[in-house]
């Protein structure tokens, strides 16, 4: 494993583990968050009633057009060559679509990030990449700034995923400044173990004045739980995903920007790769590995 | 890690549950081979290797053994009343829960919606097994016991709406064979209510039509619509177009034969809205059916000359899909013959 191509190019820029935390017993986990990021909150009934009558309306809205395209039975069928793009970078209400978070906001360090609408009417993910880390005696290593779309959702803030089992390729237009950001692709799954899987790709940019098409196979992102690369890698579930993240983090401090026109999904036909990585099965009386 | 020795251990009480099932004498050992038949299968859907194939087995595993309890509680119930077997003393609920749970191990409506997403996530082998002999042994239950309920008819007709609805809107292969799956156990159910063999006159023409469906899909790795359409092999899209037409129950082919039997025994019990049911519910699986392999046969025709794949010779297809394509023309000659 730590011979492997794939461990040596991620240890050079992203060494785990960022912070430390005390030993645990089991795999089991009481909320997504965590017990260092949970937040108490204390909930006013009344105002939580008035939110949620100003919201019925555009959930019964919302179920309204899905039950219209449930019912028209026509499932659009992907022929090669065909792209869809998922979103775009156009005005305010696509940014808000958009979560962007930074160490400091976590209080695990001094970096700031935003996600505006440039000049162009292009997003722009820009920010300082500080890697000073806070006197707190758990954090280890700092510095990280992250944008994540909201999870796919049905009517009635029920949670969905984004089906993109007839594509192939991730496609990105982007105008990076020659750092190398990670793509997040989120497939939380139910049970608590499943919480925290993520593939990853590391995307490289180029600083120049060019507009950058990246068409990244799915084959190629790679699986990771809570930050940790997995020993026992899988292919990408295409129908479970929730989010798609992009992350700027590494050890070269300073000022940070990627300007993203379109991201979408592309299905090439005579893309035959399943799996990038080891794909071989061990059987299970071989132990240790 | 699924190997040869753990297919050959695991094998035999998946075969041999269901037997013991089919030729037992008390509601004990008819319950023990379900039970059996589930441990044998449990452990060759769950292959750590795969994330999404462990999920659905635990899912599958689940559902089963709940409706196995269940199962086993309603028929300890039903004994309570009656030591040897039914008679006018039980009340009615009792051969309701029976057939209620029967009908969750089956994955008949309304409890079908475990079927498409387990499907979704086992391997095209393990799909197959989960169609075709997973079916055997409830159904074996109820028509030795409960033939001629009314509460058949109801999750017949449910079955049918469900499978054929359900199916329309869907690209993945697997879920749509499950759906598909869904709608042919409506036609297993109502052939009980003609008579106590036709049912496995129709699981065993079914199983040959969806493992010759299966063996065209499961070499060539395709999930999705779109791979089938985008294939360039023009022998495999005409022997999928076949099986797919054979399993809609169109009438040159094998599929339409145990249909044509079912409709006519229920026509002559004057059943006329169920056999409507059955025969709508039929229409639209052919539709989505004919979705999958019409773009490959009629739309899509483009040959890459500096893509070259050595595809497979269709060896272990083709006779599987000649009895499909000429199996009921040579059954009625012999009928006639004879």
């Amino acid at each position: 494993m730590k011979n492997s191509p794939l461990f040596k190019a991620l240890s050079k820029k992203f060494s785990a583990p960022l912070l430390v935390v005390p030993i645990r017993g089991s795999f089991w986990e009481r909320d997504i968050k965590g017990p260092r990021y949970r937040k108490k909150t204390e909930r006013n009934y009344l105002d939580d009633m008035k939110y949620g009558i100003k919201e019925l309306k555009n959930e019964v809205q919302l179920w309204k057009e899905e039950m219209s395209e449930k019912f028209q039975y026509d499932p659009k069928v992907y022929m090669p060559d065909d792209s869809e793009i998922v979103w775009t970078f156009d005005t305010k209400e696509k940014l808000n679509q958009w979560v962007c978070t930074s160490d400091s906001d976590n209080k695990d360090g001094f970096s700031h990030c935003d996600l505006t609408l440039s000049k162009n009417k292009k997003g722009l993910f820009s920010g300082f990449l500080d890697c000073r880390v806070p006197k707190d005696g758990q954090i280890k290593e700092s510095g990280y700034c992250n944008i994540r779309c909201l999870r796919a959702r049905k009517s009635f803030k029920r949670d969905s995923f984004f089906d993109w089992q007839m594509f192939t390729h991730l496609i990105l237009r982007i105008r990076g400044d020659g750092r190398s950001y990670m793509l997040n692709l989120t497939t939380t799954g139910y049970f608590d173990v499943m919480w925290h899987d993520i593939y990853n790709y590391i995307l490289f940019t180029r600083g120049g004045p060019y507009w950058q098409v990246a068409k990244i196979p799915f084959s190629k992102f790679f699986l990771s739980s809570k930050g940790r690369i997995q020993d026992k890698q899988d292919p990408i579930p295409l129908d479970k995903i929730t989010n798609i993240g992009i992350t700027c983090a590494g050890k070269t401090p300073g000022p940070f920007q990627l300007e993203i026109d379109y991201i979408g999904v592309h299905f090439d036909g005579n893309h035959t790769e399943e799996f990038a990585y080891e794909m071989y099965n061990v059987p299970s009386f071989i132990v240790g590995v | 890690m699924l190997t040869l020795p753990i297919i050959n251990l695991f094998s035999l009480p998946l075969i041999l549950g269901t037997m013991i099932t089919m030729s037992s004498s008390s509601w004990l050992m008819a319950w023990m081979g379900l039970e059996m038949n589930l441990m044998g299968f449990i452990p060759l859907i769950s292959t750590h290797s795969n994330k999404r194939a462990s999920e659905a087995s635990l899912k599958y595993f689940l559902i089963q053994t709940i409706a196995s309890s269940t199962f086993l509680f309603s028929f300890l119930l039903s004994s309570s009343f009656s030591i040897i077997q039914f008679t006018m003393m039980t009340p009615w609920m009792i051969p309701f829960m029976v057939i209620l749970t029967l009908s969750v191990k089956l994955g008949a409506a309304p409890f079908h919606m475990w079927l498409p997403t387990v499907a979704e996530g086992l391997s095209w082998t393990n799909c197959l097994i989960l169609m075709s002999w997973q079916k055997m042994a409830p159904l074996s239950i109820i028509s030795m016991i409960f033939p001629k309920n009314p509460l058949i008819i109801i999750i017949a007709t449910l079955s049918a709406i469900s499978g054929s609805m359900g199916g329309l809107n869907q690209t993945s292969l697997r879920k749509i064979l499950a759906f598909s799956s869904i709608s042919h156990m409506a036609w297993m159910l109502s052939s009980m209510l003609i008579s106590k063999m036709l049912w496995l006159f129709y699981i065993f023409i079914y199983s040959i039509i969806i493992s010759s469906i299966i063996l065209c899909f499961a070499p060539f790795n395709m999930l999705h619509i779109n791979q089938v359409s985008t294939n360039q092999n023009k022998k495999l899209n005409s022997l999928i177009t076949i099986n797919l037409l054979s399993l809609g129950g169109l009438p040159p082919f094998l599929g339409f034969l145990p249909k044509w039997l079912i409709m006519f025994y229920l026509l002559q019990m004057n059943m006329f809205l169920m056999v409507s049911i059955l025969i709508i519910s039929t229409l639209i699986n052919l539709y989505y059916y004919t979705r999958i392999s019409y773009s490959s046969l009629l739309l899509i025709n483009s040959n890459n000359k500096w893509m070259k794949t050595k595809t497979p010779p269709l060896t272990k297809q083709l006779p599987l899909s000649m009895i499909s394509l000429f199996g009921l023309i040579t059954s009625m000659l012999t009928f006639t013959l004879l």
